[in-house]
């Protein structure tokens, strides 16, 4: 085939020189131009960082460049060869991998034999036996620190896990050229910085990467260039210090508050290789907590005890949230704070402690009579109905109420908060980006009129500047009377926009402190926010 | 199971069954080659729909197509019949592979509805083809009175059935078509030749068919369109499929047996509502084991996790074992 004689007897390309090119590529899903002509060099050795709004484009090249769509029009050169009308699984065995950003894992398969699959097809699977290519997944399950997952089924990972399970199907391919579509999403900053290690490991090991990420710590500190992308268009091109300062990224991508840590961040020193601080933002600090000591609590969990199958997560779980307040609960990944979340709005039953509401023990209610109370969850991973439209996805969130003259108005009241989901309103949810299916479920969760949020990853996948507005719009509905539980693996931002947090570790919680106290704890700073 | 123990199990259950015709009636026989012969439909079809995860609902073309050119190609040629049956399998594959280019770019009941047409459509052909097939009166084979030659066929290419897809399950072609089932579209990135893969499994499932719509023609002695293009077909092999456990080597057979033989037992016992009895054993077979015997084997063969909360934990085992499985079919 040639592809293969391509990849195997091809000329080596030289440090520097271009290894991807696309040329005029321009994208269009129906009467929405996604891609409006992207002339863009990929040099080989580099790591190039990839900003842009949600919604922006970048998957969309990604996809087109992978060949899973056809670019409208333009050409895409890889090593000089025109790959544009190649299929896709022909783009892969030449050498070109990538993540996918809403993770694609096999669920019924062993982690290690998803890995195995990429090892058996992609650039070195010919030279590889079946049995040759699980070993080769031991070694990439080994790099990417998730061998202990080895055994267990796909379906079992938590979220930050299937990103690593992303990353490591595709090093299995034995790349050339890497895409990374926001593999560190819903890590915290701990982890952040050892996948940015793994990351420049990779890079020294020969393999040029594009690396799409909102996490601005790590594509500050591992890019050697950055292109940002705005409404389908490349806006701004250059050394990552330069582009956080342009005024056009920063008005369409960073938001002011994020550009000055940005660029604080930038000022460290040179970008790569470097152990980088995020500055803590005095501008911002804690809101005041309501003055309401005296009535009982919204929620109030005590002894809390849940878990899947055989495996116990909560360990006897006390918390409170009280009216009007914004609670964030933090802690790493696999501590328990989805499973609490979830226990809360009964998708798991609770073994043991209870759980009361308004005065109410809702410790054995159903799911729907949780959500009837006034408890609603926006799920990590957004949940959309992917074949329903924006405007549908967010008219199932009133499917208990009976109001249709306040629904009306509380649509428009979302698509005022949220004015990405009126443009983009009739399109189906499956179509759209992740932040823009971030926003929706957001979207959806307010449409049900909740007493108390609970949200689980507010930020995941989001553009800083997206952050920001939502953080934003959370004050503002608590002020306006909405209590909010919130699960945010930026630590620093959640405890910013807080009354008082929890800290969850294995199961447990192991302090609560108004916010602004864990915000200078120096524990919580080591642990959490990586200072 | 160590492998030489597995090993030495199957030889035993192996020469067992090529004792068996010396000590069953003729009746018995004939309810096992049944079973032999649905195992071959099964197995068929649990490469295209259990591990490549193609519900294709037009199985029961490609039996009609063994059946049919088993039977001309005796009938007209004298071919011995090995020939004919190879024959019928070939044909069949071909056709699979060109409707398969065409109806496997369709995804989910799309694709049921799909292939259950191109099986009416075949049927029609059947009927309305006077000069070759008869008609709807149908074609007569040679008689053949030996009942266990059916039966050691039909074993025969089971047991070519069971190593196959022993083989190909751990071959890279198994592992394409689960990556296939569980995402298309990782698949193609990961370097998946899907269209090829996805025709590769259909026109296997069509050989399999294939020969157990041979054996089962000539075993009738006669081949008509509504005895042989019957949905019920498709039906039985996808039940055995589930009964047994989908994309697994040994569920089509387990399952085969056993929808065949309590098909005969309720039969025998309740003649009267025997389509009442069966459908409620095939629901409780969907409810509470949708992953088929084949997973509730493994699981109990699993080592036991320990238990936390004491002794009493364990007699719930079986009971916790049952939820799972009910629960894990819901979240697909």
């Amino acid at each position: 085939m040639t592809a293969v004689a391509l990849s195997s007897g091809a000329r080596p390309i030289a440090p520097g020189e271009p290894l991807l090119e696309t040329r005029g590529v321009a994208k269009r899903f129906g009467g929405l131009a996604a891609l409006q002509g992207i002339d863009l060099t990929i040099r080989k050795g580099e790591i190039l960082g990839v900003l842009g709004p949600n919604g922006a484009g970048k998957t969309t090249l990604v996809n087109c460049i992978s060949g899973l769509d056809k670019p409208t029009s333009g050409t895409i050169l890889f090593r000089g060869e025109d790959i544009t009308p190649l299929p896709s699984y022909r783009i892969g065995r030449l050498g070109i991998a990538r993540t996918f950003q809403v993770v694609k894992p096999l669920k019924q398969l062993t982690v290690l034999e998803n890995v195995a699959i990429g090892a058996m097809f992609g650039a070195g699977g010919r030279q590889r036996t079946a049995e040759q290519a699980r070993r080769r997944a031991q070694e990439v399950l080994e790099r990417v620190g998730l061998i202990v997952r080895a055994a267990d089924g796909a379906s079992e990972l938590t979220i930050p896990d299937l990103k690593r399970l992303e990353l490591a199907k595709a090093l299995a391919m034995d790349p050339e050229l890497l895409f990374l579509d926001e593999v560190m999403a819903g890590l915290n900053p701990t982890e952040v910085e050892l996948a940015m290690e793994l990351i420049r490991g990779i890079n020294r090991d020969g393999v040029t990467l594009f690396v799409i990420e909102h996490v601005m710590k790590a594509i500050m500190g591992i890019s050697d260039r950055v292109v940002v992308f705005h409404f389908g268009k490349k806006i701004a091109e250059g050394a990552p210090r330069d582009v956080v300062e342009m005024p056009e990224v920063i008005e369409a991508y960073l938001g002011e508050r994020f550009a000055r840590r940005a660029k604080a961040v930038g000022e460290l020193g040179p970008a790569r290789g470097e152990f980088l601080r995020p500055p803590t933002l005095t501008a911002v600090s804690p809101p005041e907590a309501p003055a309401q000591e005296k009535k009982p609590p919204l929620l109030q969990v005590e002894n809390l005890v849940s878990g899947y199958g055989e495996v116990q997560i909560l360990w006897g779980v006390s918390l409170e949230v009280r009216e009007a307040e914004v609670v964030a609960l933090i802690g790493a990944n696999g501590a328990g704070k989805t499973t609490l979340l979830n226990t809360v709005s009964q998708l798991i039953r609770p073994r043991g402690g209870t759980i009361r509401f308004a005065g109410v023990d809702i410790t054995r209610a159903r799911p729907d009579e949780v959500v009837r109370a006034g408890i609603i969850q926006v799920p990590q991973g957004r949940r959309l109905f992917p074949g329903l439209s924006i405007r549908e996805n967010l008219l199932q969130g009133v499917y208990l109420r009976r109001d249709a003259q306040k629904i009306a108005e509380d649509l428009d009241w979302v698509y005022g908060l949220l004015p990405r989901l009126k443009e983009r309103a009739n399109q189906l949810a499956g179509r759209l980006s992740g932040g823009e299916q971030q926003m929706c479920a957001i979207g959806r969760g307010l449409m049900g009129r909740p007493r108390l949020l609970l949200i689980d990853e507010l930020s995941l996948g989001l553009a800083p500047v997206v952050v920001d507005n939502l953080l934003e719009l959370i004050s503002r509905i608590n002020r306006e009377g909405t209590t909010v539980l919130l699960v945010e693996q930026d630590v620093q931002v959640a405890l910013e926009h807080a009354h008082r947090g929890y800290v969850l570790e294995t199961g447990r919680i192991v302090q609560s402190s108004p916010a602004g106290e864990l915000l200078e704890d120096p524990r919580i700073r080591q642990a959490y926010l990586g200072l | 199971m160590p492998k030489t123990a597995r090993l030495i199990l199957f030889a035993a259950a192996l020469v067992a069954l090529l004792f068996l015709p010396r000590f069953v009636s003729s009746y018995k026989l004939l309810t096992y080659t049944t079973v032999l012969s649905l195992t071959l439909m099964a197995q068929g079809w649990n490469f295209i729909g259990g591990y490549t995860g193609y519900a294709a609902f037009g199985n029961v073309a490609f039996f009609g197509i063994g059946a049919y050119t088993t039977g001309l190609l005796m009938l007209k040629w004298n071919a011995p019949f090995f020939a004919a049956l190879a024959a019928g399998a070939l044909l069949s594959a071909a056709v699979a592979s060109l409707v398969g280019v065409a109806v496997l770019r369709l995804k989910g009941h799309y694709f049921a509805i799909a292939t259950l047409g191109v099986a009416e459509a075949l049927r029609e052909i059947a009927s309305s083809w006077d000069s070759v097939t008869e008609g709807a009166t149908g074609i007569d084979l040679p008689v053949r009175s030996d009942s266990s030659f059916f039966y050691y066929v039909a074993l025969g290419l089971v047991v070519l059935g069971l190593v196959l897809t022993a083989l190909i399950e751990r071959s890279k072609l198994g592992y394409g078509w689960v990556a296939i089932r569980e995402d298309q579209d990782a698949a193609r990135m990961l370097g998946i030749n899907t269209t090829l893969f996805k025709v590769i499994a259909f026109a296997l499932s069509a050989v399999f068919a294939a020969f157990a719509g041979g054996i089962v023609a000539y075993q009738n002695i006669h081949v008509a369109p509504n005895d042989f293009f019957k949905i019920e077909y498709t039906l039985q092999m996808i039940i055995a499929c589930v009964i047994g456990g989908v994309g697994t080597v040994w569920g089509p057979l387990l399952g085969a047996a056993v929808y065949q033989l309590l098909s005969t037992y309720v039969w025998a016992h309740f003649l009267e509502l025997h389509p009442t009895v069966l459908g409620a054993i095939i629901i409780f077979f969907v409810v509470f084991l949708p992953r088929g015997l084949m997973n509730l084997f493994r699981r109990l063969a699993a080592p036991r996790p320990v238990a936390t909360v004491g002794a009493p934990r364990k007699r719930r085992f079986l009971r916790d074992l049952l939820l799972a499985n009910v629960r894990a079919s819901r979240l697909e």
